[in-house]
């Protein structure tokens, strides 16, 4: 290529890169690690979706069998996906089987002996579960997180889905508060209403100063054992670490499912409350229900805890007030997740990370300052050592490390610390190329040929070596961008740039100096 | 003018005293086994799991007594190191994980023990501010600090000591403290410090006057890997080890011959093993970003035995009768120049990156140092003499056969 044009070429990717990286402060994107942030990485325990399909299949199933007159002694599900059906009438077999065939085809049945039955569920139906309440979990933290009011978050799946390891990250720049974050877009919000039972020969008013109650007193107000319909919740509040129970009765006729909206407000006292609206359906049955039982203890559960039991006044509609011992943040948080809708399924920390954002400012000013002394120095110690095409590397170097940033910035890749350390390599490696290429020519020129034949053939020569060491540098940092996560993988993005953008800066453009400076002018001796 | 040199034109027998070199390996790379055996890797939470959390103290805090305060807290094993420069009054407070905890919010494994660790670290004075309702500015956020100001403003104006239509931003003043404070490292040292910020209102100086303190501690960063994590991370490392070894053997079979990829992996097991060796001895912490410098040493130090095989294949080529060991000699000495000086400029970078990086790239610039030095030494004394001995092996047999 003639001379006119490799300079034309450089000067466009010169111009190209600067228009990319600067100003640095908007173009490369800062780690949380920098900048300050909270990271964390939960499992959304999927097992639970699969349970709770399990169970409802379960349910229908027993049901579907009593209509058919078959009626096994047990029928449970038996864990995650499981169903065993034991004490089938053997003359009503071949009904169950095609029960099970016609209505439960997403499980396959295998015979246990002696009418007992075990039902599993298909995997592709198991998968399909999985899948879906990852998304949906996917898709209520997004809408938590966009209420709670966040600039620039990540949350994304990560790793694969199906196989009951799905993981969501959630990257929250500049907040710090984590127990807040991680109660918001951890806990699964599921809100239900359950009337409270009241025990035989007790006045509702007499009751509401007994309870919430230590489980044995509460069984002993019922006379040994509960109603059938009736179970035992945990209170919220507790008291001197001892778990209060409420009882109240299982079915829960409107549940989180139903609202419309619901937000934080300011209760009579002054204290804070959630204000809730209801779909007009849900509003219908909430009239009938609140209309048939006034004067009762209507429950409020948050995941199975009840965070309080207020006493129907008066027939309620489609809003009213949740209460409980709230404050502003809290009660914000609660009406946030509410609006956003329940988790499909708990979640498990796998891991989170804080960064303070003095740390991060710290940690950044600590790499340049590293990054400029060790560039300095090899500035230095190449114009000490090659003298004139020392320079020439300079500025192969210079312009190595502004197409490293300009495809940083291009990639919308990440910097972070180790991305720092990542560059501050960046310098040391750039200019070994040279050092090859230099110290190829000075063998040439020792060999007695001229000037402008050393620097050719010093370039063709080394052109192999230049390669195979880059190409078995780069297979390393792939290996380490495939590894890594976050941080690692901010690393292994700067090397892995680094190191393409220096077989370009060496090869080419500090070949296009030195052709230029000899093309000009006769040089007896080159100055290397 | 002339040129300056260093090391050119050397004339090494290197191939002569080739046992003697790689007997120095072999002791270094025991000696690296042994120390990883008995002492082990300082494993970091990225691979143990468990919480580590940094802590600046507003004064130097004594080891002992912070280790008697945690302990009393019964969270497990607590692990205490001081970090930074020694006016920066930190520590790093690492404990292990302990019984899995149940968060209110129902996130499961979840960490409340750094809030449990701030708490224990409070003095009495402290701990008497805030039960009486003060909020500590060292640690709030600035949502529960927008939060107070809010109430606040809102009483004094019922009060009537604010004016009811006067404009007193509370997220902005709150938004200035928070920032303030990240400015002074993270740590007020005082309320003086606070009063100088020159955004704030005056009645919201009152405000953080009545209800505020300076609290001991503040978090500088927390993290928390939850026990599954750490084996997974460790068998995804050695894959990566291993795949970059097989993809690099692979490469030099393909553009060279076979047995020198196989030289020239034996010198990065050398280098990589030296590097944990040092890791071991020093026990500085095992980190991820520790991993990324170790597959980075693998990809740096086989360049640099790149190019002395490229040499030796084009000696062999040049001088095709010369004797093999000869022309291995000839290469090194060659290009022994060039070995030094890559090496060098890149060990320039990485000690400058060692010395003046902060302690967060400590182990990482460490490694990296060790494991570059190492790679230098075996590109030329270790890759090289395999390559004769196998070649001297090779014609044994072959003359046996004949």
């Amino acid at each position: 290529m003639p001379l006119k044009w490799r300079w034309v070429l450089i000067i466009s990717v010169t111009l190209l890169a600067s228009y990319l990286c600067f100003p640095l402060q908007e173009k490369i994107k800062l780690g949380l690690d920098l900048k300050g942030g909270i990271h964390l990485v939960m499992r959304v325990k999927t097992d639970d979706a699969v349970k709770a399909s399990t169970d409802l299949d379960a349910e229908t199933l027993r049901t579907e069998l009593v209509k058919r007159g078959v009626t096994p002694q047990k029928l449970e599900s038996a864990g995650v996906g499981r169903i065993s059906v034991q004490g089938v009438d053997s003359a009503k077999a071949s009904d169950f089987r095609d029960l099970v065939s016609s209505q439960f085809s997403a499980y396959s049945v295998s015979s246990k002996g002696g009418g007992d039955y075990e039902l599993e569920m298909k995997p592709a139906r198991v998968r399909e579960i999985r899948e879906s309440s990852l998304r949906q979990a996917l898709e209520t933290i997004r809408n938590r997180v966009d209420k709670f009011g966040v600039a620039e978050p990540v949350i994304q799946q990560v790793g694969f889905a199906g196989g009951g390891d799905e993981r969501i990250l959630v990257q929250l720049p500049g907040i710090q508060n984590t127990e807040r974050v991680k109660e918001l877009i951890g806990s699964p919000a599921y809100l239900e209403w359950k009337l409270v039972s009241i025990p035989p020969g007790h006045r509702v008013e007499d009751f509401r100063t007994l309870a919430p109650a230590s489980r044995e007193s509460l069984l002993s107000l019922f006379g040994g054992t509960l109603p059938a319909d009736t179970e035992l919740y945990p209170a919220e509040l507790q008291q001197a670490g001892e778990l209060l129970y409420w009882p109240c009765k299982k079915a829960s006729p409107i549940t989180g499912n139903d609202l419309r909206d619901a937000r934080r407000d300011v209760g009579r006292l002054g204290d804070a409350v959630v204000n809730f609206r209801l779909t007009a359906d849900a509003g219908q049955r909430f009239e009938d229900l609140t209309r048939a039982n006034e004067g009762q203890l209507l429950a409020i559960l948050l995941d199975k805890k009840v965070i309080s039991a207020p006493r129907i006044n008066a027939v309620i509609r489609d809003s009213g007030v949740i209460e409980g011992s709230f404050t502003v943040e809290t009660a914000e948080d609660l009406a946030i997740k509410l609006r956003s809708g329940a988790l499909p399924a708990g979640m498990e920390l796998l891991e989170e990370r804080t960064v303070g954002p003095s740390l991060g400012s710290d940690s950044i000013r600590k790499g340049i300052v590293a990054s400029v002394m060790g560039a300095a120095l090899v500035v230095i110690f190449m114009l000490v050592y090659y003298r004139l095409s020392g320079l020439n590397a300079i500025i192969a170097l210079g312009l190595n490390i502004l197409l490293l940033l300009g495809a940083m910035g291009y990639l919308k890749a990440t910097l972070t610390l180790p991305g720092i350390a990542g560059i501050a390599l960046t310098i040391g490696m750039a200019v070994d190329a040279n050092v090859l290429i230099f110290e190829r020519i000075r063998e040439e020129l020792r060999l007695g040929k001229t000037v402008k034949a050393a620097v050719a053939s010093g370039f063709t020569k080394a052109f192999s070596t230049i390669v195979d060491s880059h190409v078995t540098t780069l297979i390393a940092a792939l290996f380490l961008f495939g590894y890594g996560t976050g941080p690692v993988r901010g690393f292994a993005v700067t090397l892995c740039i680094g190191i393409i953008a220096n077989l370009y800066t060496n090869i080419f453009v500090s070949h296009a100096l030195f052709d230029t400076y000899l093309s000009s002018r006769r040089v007896d001796h080159l100055s290397i | 003018m002339k040129q300056f040199h260093l090391l050119t034109n050397t004339n090494l027998d290197i191939m002569g005293k080739k046992l003697f070199f790689i007997g120095i390996s072999a002791v270094a790379v025991s000696a690296s086994l042994f120390a990883l055996f008995t002492r082990g890797l300082n494993w970091g939470v990225d691979f143990r799991g468990g919480t580590e959390v940094r802590v600046r103290f507003l004064n130097d805090p004594t080891v002992e007594q912070v280790r008697k305060d945690l302990e009393a807290l019964g969270i497990g094993e607590v692990d205490l190191q001081r970090i930074g420069k020694p006016e920066d009054h930190e520590l790093l407070i690492r404990i292990g994980q302990g019984r899995q905890t149940q968060s209110e919010g129902g996130l499961i494994g979840s960490s409340d023990v750094s809030q449990k660790v701030l708490a224990a670290l409070a003095t009495p004075e402290d701990r008497n501010l805030a039960a009486a309702g003060k909020i500590d500015l060292n640690q709030a956020s600035a949502g529960s600090l927008e939060a107070l100001l809010a109430t606040r403003i809102e009483a004094a104006k019922q009060a009537g000591t604010l004016p009811a239509g006067s404009q007193v931003e509370a997220r902005a003043s709150a938004e200035a403290v928070i920032a303030a404070r990240d400015a002074a490292g993270g740590l007020f040292r005082s309320l003086e410090e606070v009063q100088r910020i020159p955004t704030l209102p005056p009645a919201v100086q009152t405000i953080l006057k009545d209800s505020t303190f300076i609290g001991q501690t503040s978090a500088r960063s927390v993290e928390y890997v939850g026990p599954s994590a750490g084996r997974d991370l460790i068998r995804k490392a050695t894959w990566a080890v291993i795949g970059s070894n097989v993809f690099i053997l692979l490469y030099i079979w393909v553009r060279f011959r076979f047995i020198w990829g196989i030289a020239g992996v034996v010198a990065l097991f050398h280098d990589v093993i030296i590097a944990m060796g040092a890791l071991a001895l020093t026990q500085k912490e095992f980190t991820l970003p520790v991993v990324a410098a170790l597959l980075t040493i693998v990809g740096y130090s086989i360049a640099d035995t790149v190019v002395v095989l490229d040499r030796i294949r084009e000696n062999l080529r040049i001088y095709r009768t010369q004797d093999f060991e000869r022309v291995v000699n000839a290469s090194i000495n060659q290009t022994f120049s060039r070995t030094i000086l890559t090496q060098f400029t890149v060990m320039l970078c990485t000690t400058a990156l060692y010395l003046y990086g902060g302690d967060r790239m400590d182990a990482l610039s460490f490694t990296l140092l060790v494991g570059f030095a190492a790679g230098a030494y075996s590109s030329v004394f270790v890759a090289s003499p395999i390559l004769v001995l196998h070649q001297r092996w090779w014609n044994e047999r072959r003359r046996r056969k004949a």
